[in-house]
C-alpha cells in the first residue's frame, strides 16, 4: 500500500477508466457484427472519397501525405506515417456524407474512428478482433459524451463528428495500443483542446476536412500521451473547460457520460444506422420501399400509369423538388431518387454525377410521380421517417409498399450482405481495379478473424507493377479503378 | 430417425450446385456441412478465375446469360467462334491424349451449355464476359477464346457469393467448421450418414443421401508425396488448405474405388515469396506466367528451360512441374525495363527485387552460386538480340539466341535496359486429378464394380475426366454438372422418386 494520497477523480479520470477497463465480454456476436458492418461500410465511402477534391488538394500542400511511414493511403499507393493517413482516410470517409450516423450524436460515428483505427493497426499490428473492439469502445465514449452534451452542443453551432468524435477516436486508438489509464486521461484531456468544427462551414469542403482533424487530432492525443506530455484530467469540468466553454454551465450533465455505461453497449443502439444510398436520408424510406417493390414485383416500365410517393411530412420541406437541375438537386429529390430506384433497381453513386438526372427514362417516370405528405403519419409521432409508395399500372393494378419508421440501416433493420455489396463494389470501384474489390469485401466480411490488419490493409493499397503510373506517386490518380488489366494478350492468361 | 434428407460435404461450387440441385429436385432438408471455418469457406472456388466453358453452335445462344452485352461490345457475336460438342470433346481427348473418360466426358460436354443456363437461372449466378482473360481486341472488335466467353461475375469469389446466397434464399443450412470424418453405412451397406467433428465434439447425422463435394488432396502433403511423387509434395498449394482427401480416404475406406490419374495434377510457376499456401486474398494472382520475355535461373545460377519455347499457355503446365525438380524448387526470373510492361497485372501482388545492374540484381537474390549466375547472364546476353532486331510480343517472333547449350527460341532479348527486376518463382499445385469411380448419374462404385447405394461425388472428387491436363475453363463446368445430377439424385433417392436415367 502507498501513503501517498490519492488523486480525486475527475470526469476525465472516471471515463478513462470505463475505457481501460472496457468488460469485453459484453460485445457479444450481434455487437461484432453491427461493428464490423459499420467498419466495412466506412471503408467504402471513404474508398469514393479519396479521388474527391476535398482529399486531392490536401496533396497541393506541401508536406501533407510526405511523412514516412507504415500507413496506407485507402485505394492508392501511398504509405505515410500513422497521423497523415487518419488525416487524409478521414476526410474521404466523409467526402461523400455517405457514412454512416447516429442520432443522440447529431453526427456521423464510425468516419473518427476507422481512418486512425487502420492507419495505427497498419503500424504498430493489431488483430482483426482487436481492432473491432476498440471500435466499439470508441463509440460507447463519443456517444455517451454526446448524451452528456446534445442537443444543445449541436444546436449552438458545433460539428459533432468532429468535437466529439474526437474523443472516440481517443478511446479507440488509446484502447487499441493499450495505454493505461493515467496516460489515456491525459490523451482525453489533450483532445479536449483539440476538439473543434463549426457548422457554418456545411457544404463545403471543409465539412469532411473537420472529420480529417479529428481522426488525426485523436492520434496525435494518444501518442503525445504516450511519450509522457501532460494535460489538465480535469479539463472537462473546469470552469474553463470543454464542457463550459463548449456548452455553458447549465447546458450538459455529465452524469449521462456514465450512466448505463455499456449497457447496453451503443452499438447495439437502435438510434444509428448506414447509409445505403448516396443522396438525402430523407429520400431513403421511400427509396427502400421502391427497391423491395422493384425487386419482388416484375415491373414492366412501360406499364407504369403513375407512381404516389407518401412520406412523413417532415421529410417534404427539403426533398420536395420534382425538377433537379444539378446533381447536388437531385441529391435532395426525392422525385428523383424514387424514380431512379424504380428505373434502376438500385441508386448508385453515378446517378448523383454528371447529367444522369436527367435521363430520359427516368424523367419519363418522374413526369408520372407525385409526391406529398402521408395523411396516416402524425406530426408529432416518435416515428417520423415513414413512407409509402404506390406504383399503378395500365390495367389498374396497385403495388405499394409501406414503412412506418426507417432512420438509416441499423440493428432493427441490417442491410444484407447483397446490398452491402453493392454499395461497396459502388463505392471502391472510383479507387481500386474492378477486380481486387471482390477478394477486399470478403476479407473485411470476416475481420474479426483476420491475424493482423496489416495484411487486410494490403487489400486497400492500389497496386501497380513497377514503372506503371500511380506507382510511387504522392498524388492520387483519380482516373478511376479501371479494370486492372494491362494488355489484352492471347497468352496472358492460364488458369 | 434422419435428421436429414440430404448431407452434401464440402460447400466449393460442385457441393453448392449439389445442394441447391437436392432442394430444387425435393429433398426438404438439405444441409451442408464446411469443414472450413466461415471466414475461409468455399473450397478452390474462391482461387479460380470463374470461367465457364461449354459447348454451343450458335454464338447467339449465349445472349441470354449477358443481359446487355450487345451495348457493351460492338459487333459482339462476330468475335465469337461456333464451339460445338464436337469442339469440346475434341479439346477434353486432345488434352488428355484420348483418356478422358468415354462417358463422363460426353456428360460433362453434353451438358456444358444446360448446366451454365442453370447456373445463371435456379443458382441465381450472375455472368459477364470474360474479357480481361480470353478477349483480344483486333482492330475494332474483340475476338474470344474458342469456348470460353463467359464467366461468374467477380470470379471465383463472386461465383461462391452466389451460391451461398442461393443456398440462404432456399433454406439450405450451412454449417461451418463442420469437418465430416467417416461415412455410416446401414445394414444393407448403404450410406445412411456422416460422422461429423466440430467444435461441441463428435457425432452421428443420419440422412438418406450423402453427397461428397470436398475435393481432392492437393493440400495434403503425405497424400501428394505418396501419390504423384516427392517433387510435387514440396510444391506449395495455390489453392484451399482444407482439400486434404479426405473424401476420397472416407469413401475408400467403404469400398470405393480409386479412379483416373491418381499421379496428375495440375500445376503452374507461382510466386515463391508466401509460405505452403498462397494468401487467400490474392485468389488467382499468385501465378507467374511471364517468363517468357525474361530468363529463369534457378539457385545454382542455371537456366534449365527454354523459357521462350511457346505462350504461357502452353508451357505452364510443364513449366511449373519444371521448377519444383530445380534446387530447392525455387527460380527467379528476371527482366529488364523494356519488357516490365508486358507483365501480366498479377505480377503486383509481390515486390520485386530490383537493381540498376545485373550484378546488383544477382547480389540481392536467394542464389547458392552468383558467381554462375552472373555468368548465365551474360552468355545469355550474348547470345540474345536486340528488340529493335524483330521483337514481337504478340506472337512467337523466332527471336532466338544462338549459341546456348540451352537456347531460348523465342522473344530472346538482351537484359540490357536499367533497372533490372527478379521475381521469385516456385512450382504451385492448383488440384489433383486422382477421384473415385463413379457412374453416369455420380453414384460412386465400388472396387467389386457395384454402385454404393446412398452415396454420391461430384467436382474434383471426381476420377477419370483428367489426365496430364486439363482444358481451361472446364472444372468449374464439371463441378456444377455433375453436382447438379448429383443432387438430383441424391433428392430422388430421399423422396422415392424414380428418375429417369441421366443423359
Amino acid at each position: 500500500m502507498s501513503d501517498q494520497a490519492t488523486e480525486p477523480q475527475t470526469l476525465l479520470t472516471r471515463l478513462a477508466e470505463l475505457i481501460c477497463e472496457f468488460d469485453t465480454s459484453l460485445i457479444n456476436d450481434q455487437a461484432i457484427s453491427l461493428s464490423r458492418t459499420a467498419i466495412i461500410d466506412t471503408i467504402g465511402v471513404t474508398l469514393a472519397g479519396v479521388t474527391e477534391p476535398c482529399v486531392t488538394n490536401l496533396f497541393k500542400v506541401p508536406g501533407v501525405g510526405t511523412s514516412p511511414g507504415a500507413s496506407t493511403v485507402f485505394g492508392t499507393a501511398i504509405k505515410t506515417s500513422a497521423l497523415d493517413a487518419s488525416f487524409i482516410n478521414g476526410v474521404g470517409s466523409h467526402a461523400h456524407d455517405y457514412d454512416d450516423f447516429s442520432q443522440p450524436m447529431g453526427g456521423h460515428q464510425s468516419a473518427p474512428l476507422v481512418a486512425p483505427l487502420f492507419a495505427l493497426a497498419e503500424e504498430r499490428g493489431a488483430t482483426g478482433l482487436k481492432l473491432i473492439h476498440a471500435y466499439v469502445v470508441g463509440i460507447e465514449t463519443e456517444i455517451r459524451i454526446a448524451r452528456a452534451v446534445n442537443f444543445y452542443h449541436y444546436d449552438k453551432g458545433w460539428h459533432p463528428t468532429a468535437t466529439l468524435g474526437i474523443f472516440g477516436a481517443v478511446a479507440a486508438c488509446g484502447y487499441l495500443i493499450g495505454l493505461d489509464k493515467q496516460k489515456m486521461a491525459m490523451a482525453l484531456a489533450i483532445a479536449a483542446s483539440f476538439a473543434s468544427g463549426l457548422k457554418s462551414n456545411f457544404g463545403t469542403m471543409v465539412k469532411p476536412l473537420h472529420v480529417g482533424q479529428c481522426a488525426r487530432n485523436g492520434l496525435l492525443a494518444v501518442l503525445l500521451a504516450e511519450s509522457g506530455y501532460d494535460a489538465n484530467v480535469a479539463t472537462f469540468e473546469h470552469k474553463q473547460g470543454f464542457l463550459n466553454a463548449f456548452n455553458g454551465p447549465g447546458n450538459f450533465n455529465a452524469e449521462l457520460i456514465f450512466e448505463n455505461w455499456a449497457n447496453p453497449l451503443e452499438v447495439l443502439s437502435s438510434e444509428m444506422g448506414l447509409k445505403q444510398f448516396p443522396c438525402c436520408g430523407s429520400t431513403h424510406p421511400p427509396v427502400t420501399m421502391m427497391l423491395n417493390l422493384r425487386r419482388e414485383e416484375a415491373i414492366d416500365l412501360k406499364e407504369v400509369a403513375r407512381v404516389e410517393v407518401l412520406v412523413h411530412k417532415r421529410r417534404l420541406p427539403h426533398t420536395n423538388n420534382p425538377n433537379p437541375q444539378t446533381p447536388l438537386e437531385a441529391k435532395f429529390s426525392v422525385q428523383y431518387a424514387v424514380a431512379r430506384a424504380l428505373v434502376s433497381g438500385a441508386v448508385r453513386l453515378d446517378d448523383f454525377e454528371g447529367q444522369a438526372h436527367f435521363d430520359a427514362d427516368v424523367r419519363d417516370i418522374m413526369a408520372k410521380l407525385s409526391a406529398g405528405p402521408h395523411p396516416d403519419m402524425a406530426d408529432d409521432s416518435p416515428e417520423q421517417f415513414g413512407a409509402e409508395v404506390t406504383v399503378t399500372l395500365k390495367n389498374g393494378q396497385a403495388l405499394t409498399r409501406k414503412i412506418s419508421n426507417l432512420v438509416g440501416r441499423g440493428i432493427t433493420y441490417p442491410m444484407t450482405s447483397d446490398e452491402m455489396w453493392e454499395k461497396f463494389n459502388d463505392c471502391a470501384k472510383s479507387a481500386l481495379p474492378r477486380a481486387d474489390i471482390p477478394p477486399l469485401f470478403e476479407r473485411l466480411e470476416t475481420l474479426e478473424k483476420a491475424a493482423d490488419i496489416r495484411a487486410v490493409a494490403k487489400l486497400l493499397v492500389k497496386r501497380a507493377l513497377p514503372g506503371q503510373a500511380g506507382r510511387t506517386q504522392t498524388q492520387i490518380d483519380t482516373s478511376g479503378g479501371g479494370n486492372g488489366t494491362n494488355v489484352l494478350h492471347e497468352t496472358s492468361w492460364v488458369p | 430417425m434422419n435428421e436429414f434428407d440430404v448431407i452434401v460435404v464440402g460447400a466449393g461450387n460442385a457441393a453448392l450446385a449439389a445442394a441447391v440441385s437436392a432442394k430444387e429436385n425435393g429433398a426438404q432438408r438439405v444441409v451442408v456441412l464446411e469443414k472450413a471455418p466461415r471466414e475461409m469457406r468455399g473450397g478452390n472456388t474462391h482461387w479460380s478465375g470463374g470461367v465457364l466453358r461449354f459447348a454451343f453452335d450458335d454464338p447467339k445462344e449465349i445472349g441470354p446469360l449477358l443481359p446487355g452485352v450487345e451495348q457493351e461490345y460492338e459487333d459482339f457475336y462476330s468475335g465469337i467462334a461456333p464451339y460445338t460438342k464436337d469442339d469440346f470433346h475434341g479439346d477434353l481427348m486432345r488434352v488428355t491424349s484420348g483418356q478422358t473418360d468415354p462417358v463422363l466426358s460426353h456428360v460433362l460436354v453434353n451438358n456444358s451449355k444446360d448446366t451454365v443456363f442453370w447456373m445463371s437461372e435456379v443458382g441465381k449466378v450472375p455472368m459477364e464476359p470474360a474479357i480481361t482473360l480470353t478477349g483480344v481486341r483486333k482492330g475494332n472488335r474483340i475476338v474470344w477464346a474458342r469456348g470460353l466467353v463467359v464467366r461468374a461475375e467477380h470470379e471465383g469469389v463472386g461465383l461462391s457469393r452466389s451460391w451461398f446466397a442461393t443456398c440462404e434464399r432456399m433454406g439450405i443450412e450451412v454449417r461451418y467448421g463442420a469437418a465430416v470424418v467417416g461415412l455410416l453405412q446401414d445394414e444393407t451397406g448403404a450410406v445412411c450418414g456422416v460422422t461429423v467433428r466440430d467444435d461441441n465434439g463428435v457425432r452421428a447425422l443420419h440422412a438418406k443421401a450423402v453427397v461428397l463435394g470436398c475435393g481432392g488432396f492437393e493440400a495434403n502433403v503425405q497424400m501428394r508425396t505418396q501419390h504423384i511423387g516427392p517433387l510435387v509434395g514440396a510444391a506449395k498449394v495455390r489453392g484451399t488448405p482444407h482439400n486434404q482427401g479426405d473424401g476420397l480416404r472416407m469413401a475408400m475406406n467403404l469400398g470405393a474405388m480409386p479412379w483416373g490419374q491418381w499421379s496428375g495434377c495440375h500445376a503452374t510457376p507461382i510466386s515463391a515469396d508466401w509460405g505452403n499456401f498462397a494468401p487467400r486474398e490474392l485468389t488467382d494472382r499468385s501465378n507467374r506466367l511471364s517468363y517468357l520475355y525474361g530468363v529463369m535461373i534457378n539457385r545454382v545460377g542455371k537456366r534449365f528451360v527454354d523459357e521462350g519455347a511457346d505462350g504461357a499457355m502452353f508451357t505452364y503446365a510443364k513449366y511449373g512441374r519444371a521448377i519444383l525438380a530445380e534446387p530447392g524448387a525455387k527460380a527467379y526470373q528476371l527482366f529488364d525495363s523494356q519488357v516490365l510492361h508486358l507483365l501480366e497485372p498479377r505480377y503486383s501482388t509481390s515486390e520485386p527485387i530490383m537493381s540498376d545492374t545485373i550484378e546488383g540484381l544477382i547480389e540481392q537474390l536467394d542464389i547458392d552460386d552468383k558467381k554462375q549466375a552472373l555468368k548465365t547472364v551474360l552468355e545469355y546476353n550474348a547470345a540474345a538480340k536486340h528488340a529493335a532486331d524483330g521483337f514481337d510480343p504478340s506472337q512467337k517472333d523466332g527471336l532466338s539466341t544462338q549459341g546456348l547449350a540451352l537456347e531460348k527460341t523465342n522473344w530472346a532479348t538482351k537484359l540490357e535496359k536499367a533497372p533490372y527486376y527478379a521475381y521469385s518463382a516456385t512450382g504451385g499445385i492448383t488440384f489433383t486429378f486422382g477421384g473415385l469411380r463413379v457412374d453416369e448419374n455420380t453414384q460412386v462404385v465400388g472396387t467389386d464394380w457395384r454402385p454404393i447405394k446412398g452415396l454420391f461425388a461430384c467436382g474434383e472428387m471426381i476420377g477419370g475426366l483428367f489426365y496430364d491436363n486439363y482444358p481451361a475453363g472446364t472444372g468449374l463446368v464439371s463441378g456444377a454438372t455433375f453436382g447438379r445430377i448429383a443432387g438430383r439424385q441424391a433428392a430422388a433417392l430421399s423422396t422415392g422418386k424414380v428418375l429417369a436415367k441421366a443423359a
